[in-house]
């Protein structure tokens, strides 16, 4: 090791991406590509040099004191004071079981099982339908200049199925996805094919939803987004260290309802899981808001070191990517409403469901969402559906306006991007009543 | 002639399948990320990509790998993709047609210095100190090299290369933020400039009034145009989500779309433009599109496959990035433009510089509704108070139609090259 490090790691993963496309019941394509590569990090007298290469050959150790030496020089440079917390537990955390390992199923096999899916989504009044099968293997090593070495193996896979319904020119579509890390989950699931054909049929009789300031219902799927975009972001440690959250310094207050505790956990096997971080740190659980009190931000080593408050453990990367402060499998707490008792108690509003994504700026501390579909609820009851519907608000008056917490907890697979990278994560929530909420949709009644 | 060693792997492919293309690209970056106003991060990369295309009795299989040692396990990934893809009427991979290869988004002089990309960090810095209540939270510079060469069977072999230089400042002042960046094939983007924007949004978006819901005339940044409409126009026009009933504009060649004015082009040979190159991602010649002529559809846009399928033409808009490694159909540089006002901002209307959530719209429609960023009261072109928040609800398609006019300096974003735009009569909430 150069004796101007302080420390150094290296990252390197390879591995394989399946991908299959089939539209309107033909194999558009079907096949596999492969990956080799690193990103060596190397911290100087003060901040971060960083060599990335791809590809990356482990056993060439010429070419490594090479790539060492290149990010100590470009370490040199910067001017940030960087420190790094204590590593902590580095025991990588017990894997999943495989219940099938989808690498042992023929390409043929799954193609045929994604086929069967989007062949169920044709219900009458289906003029298309899509589904996307990804799998992808990767082989992490992780070596950092204490002698610290680790390895892993993941293989993430799943499949989105999508149908487009058409009637007299209006056109609506139906969506779901499913990715998991214990498995190929391909077999049996012709039902929810089923059920991704009747809602973009239903939606063709949905009308644009009215915007305005109402109460509002979200179902768990939304408010795993809204729990994601809304307080996950903005309780990145690199965020807060560099004044770009809105819970900045705010450690110990209450920036929310009673009824909210929001976690992000690492260990959770869900879609977020991985054994080490990308700094080969094992994640804990981390309870970022308790009972509407701020306790802890998500960090790395580097940004717990200089904010303080929280948990390493949560620095991801892509692969050949530095590491950034990410969430993993973050969740709002169940609470003990009934279902039920959420719908009577809105009365009069609006039950948003199903996710497009969102967006949130952290720092002005406004986020936005759109759903899939939704009901307006009249009376305690649900009556029509609607289409088109979006939530937006400010984080901290929005988690106030959290008046009942459901007990109906489910987590859902999605991808997570920041810094030009996109990581697996899970999101969830039960279903929640907010008081207030400014909602968006271009339908005029 | 094929360049080594996509001739070795053509000749071996051509053993077992019709036809064989290979597509070899290269890259070097360099780059220093601030954090708040200290270089903290100094990186460079280095990366190689193959990417091997097998077409046999019309089935297409692809497969890529990052490392060239490993090209024969590739091709055999290719061949195997390619047993199970249905056919279709395949034509062929062109010939070598093209003999004019100047690269179009490159410079010569570029080179991946660190040093150059710290004194434009130390510009942004600077630029951004006009505004002194806006702190800095990050941003950086990069430098970047690359070249893309592409040979097959039927005896294409080009090579096209490109450099890119960029920059970007994010600032924060109270809870207002703003963000700037540029990009440029040369080293002449202003950091300067960029910095002071970035601030100067920040600064100048403190202390927002409410607005009432309604509707109002807006004037869209190019920023807030192209992050609402690029996308969703690239996939309305693309020839396959026509073809497959996924497309608002499917069966509506010849109809009006827009007011009279409005021309929309993919010019993939637009000056400087990242988009900008004189072959597509199959070898196909690109060529200017026109897709809206006078408020008029007048085209969608085909790779070969969808093309020969449908009974098209290839316009040369096959792209990488399809799922596998595969093909698939994308813009080059969809250029904007219609009548030119003086002064877009006349009278009175509300700018907006960005949206959040432009990606959550409904892509078979078109409706959406997102929140604006940095959006301001003007009158007569002079900004007025900031707006504390608002969302912005409508549809594309419709949104196109109330296009009054655009402002006279085109700015790239992404693979859209357009001017401010006034469109009157959108729905707001407050």
């Amino acid at each position: 090791m150069d004796d101007r490090l302080r420390y150094w790691d290296i990252r390197h993963v390879r591995g394989e991406h399946t991908a299959i496309d089939i539209d309107n019941n033909e194999v558009e394509s079907a096949g596999v590509s492969f990956f080799s590569t690193a990103v060596i990090r190397a911290l100087g007298s003060r901040g971060w040099g960083i060599c990335a290469v791809s590809p990356f050959d482990p056993d060439d150790k010429q070419a490594l004191r090479d790539f060492l030496l290149r990010a100590e020089k470009a370490a040199r440079v910067t001017h940030e004071d960087v420190e790094l917390a204590e590593a902590g537990n580095r025991s990588p955390l017990p894997v999943p079981t495989i219940q099938e390992n989808p690498r042992l199923v023929s390409l043929e096999e799954k193609a045929h099982l994604l086929m069967q899916i989007t062949t169920a989504a044709e219900v009458p009044g289906i003029s298309n339908t899509r589904g996307t099968y990804t799998e992808r293997y990767e082989e992490v090593t992780f070596i950092d200049s204490t002698g610290y070495e680790t390895s892993s193996t993941m293989c993430r896979s799943g499949f989105n199925v999508m149908a487009v319904a058409k009637k007299n020119g209006n056109m609506q579509m139906g969506f779901m996805r499913d990715h998991r890390i214990d498995g190929l989950n391909l077999r049996n699931r012709t039902e929810e094919g089923v059920r991704v054909g009747n809602r973009a049929v239903d939606l063709l009789h949905a009308r644009a939803a009215k915007g305005g300031r109402m109460k509002a219902v979200l179902n768990p799927e939304l408010g795993g987004v809204f729990v994601h975009e809304a307080v996950g972001h903005a309780s990145e440690g690199d965020l807060v260290k560099e004044g770009a959250s809105v819970l900045k310094g705010r450690i110990g207050e209450e920036i929310g309802s009673g009824l909210v505790t929001i976690i992000d956990d690492p260990t959770m096997h869900s879609f977020g899981f991985e054994p080490v971080d990308a700094e080969g740190v094992a994640g804990c659980t981390t309870a970022i808001i308790e009972r509407g009190i701020l306790k802890r931000y998500l960090h790395s080593r580097e940004t717990l070191a200089a904010v303080g408050s929280g948990d390493a453990g949560h620095a991801r990367s892509m692969p050949g990517h530095l590491p950034l402060v990410r969430m993993s499998n973050t969740y709002i707490a169940p609470g003990d409403a009934r279902y039920d008792e959420i719908i009577e108690e809105c009365r009069d509003g609006i039950l948003l469901a199903g996710s497009r994504g969102g967006q949130v700026d952290p720092g002005r501390g406004v986020f936005q969402f759109n759903a899939e579909y939704g009901y307006l609820i009249e009376g305690g009851e649900l009556t029509e559906m609607v289409r088109d519907v979006s939530l937006t608000g400010e984080i901290l008056s929005t988690l106030h306006a959290i008046t009942l917490c459901g007990d109906d907890l489910r987590m859902y697979p999605g991808y997570c991007g920041k810094g030009g990278q996109s990581v697996p994560v899970s999101d969830g929530s039960p279903h929640l009543l907010l008081s207030e909420a400014i909602i968006g949709g271009s339908g005029d009644a | 002639m094929h360049e080594e060693p996509g001739s070795m792997i053509i000749e071996a492919g051509l053993d077992l399948v019709d036809e064989v293309e290979v597509v070899i690209v290269r890259s070097e970056n360099t780059s220093i990320e601030l954090k708040r106003s200290l270089p903290a991060h100094a990186s460079e990369s280095h990366g190689t990509a193959v990417i091997i295309r097998v077409i046999d009795s019309g089935r297409i299989g692809s497969s890529s790998t990052s490392n060239l040692s490993d090209w024969r396990a590739c091709l055999a990934s290719a061949i195997s993709s390619a047993s199970l893809a249905a056919p279709v009427p395949w034509g062929g991979l062109p010939g070598p047609v093209l003999s004019n290869l100047d690269p179009l988004s490159f410079d010569p002089a570029v080179r991946t210095d660190p040093d150059i990309a710290l004194s434009f960090c130390e510009g942004l810095l600077e630029g951004a100190a006009d505004y002194p209540d806006a702190e800095i939270v990050g941003g950086g510079a990069g430098i970047s090299i690359g070249s893309v060469t592409l040979a097959n069977s039927s005896g294409v072999g080009y090579e096209d290369n490109h450099t890119m230089v960029s920059a970007s400042l994010e600032a924060i002042a109270g809870q207002s933020t703003g963000f700037e960046y540029d990009h440029s094939p040369a080293f002449t983007i202003d950091p300067h400039a960029i910095g002071k924007r970035a601030a100067e949004l920040a600064s100048t978006s403190q202390n927002g009034v409410a607005i009432e819901n309604g509707r109002y005339d807006l004037l869209l940044s190019p920023v807030a145009f192209a992050h609402l409409c690029a996308s969703l126009l690239s996939s309305a026009l693309n020839g396959r989500n026509v073809h497959m009933g996924r497309s608002f504009l499917a069966g509506k060649l010849g109809a009006h779309i827009g007011p009279d004015h409005l021309n929309l082009i993919d010019d993939p040979h637009y000056p400087g433009a990242p988009g900008s190159t004189w072959f597509d991602a199959e070898g196909v010649p690109t060529r200017k599109n026109h897709l809206i002529n006078d408020g008029v559809l007048t085209s969608y846009v085909y790779d070969l496959k969808t093309a020969y399928r449908f009974g098209a033409e290839s316009t040369g808009n096959a792209s990488r990035g399809g799922p596998g490694a595969g093909i698939s159909i994308g813009m080059h540089n969809m250029v904007f433009h219609g009548e030119t006002m003086k002064q877009p901002g006349e009278g009175r209307c509300i700018s907006i510089h960005d949206v959040i959530g432009a990606h959550t719209a409904n892509p078979l429609t078109g409706d959406f509704s997102v929140e604006v960023q940095n959006a301001f009261f003007m009158e007569d072109g002079i900004q007025r108070e900031p707006i504390r928040k608002a969302m912005i609800a409508g549809n594309i398609f419709e949104m196109l139609e109330n296009i009054i006019g655009f402002g006279e300096k085109p700015r790239c974003i992404g693979h859209a090259i357009v001017p401010p735009v006034r469109v009157n009569g959108m729905r707001l909430i407050g």
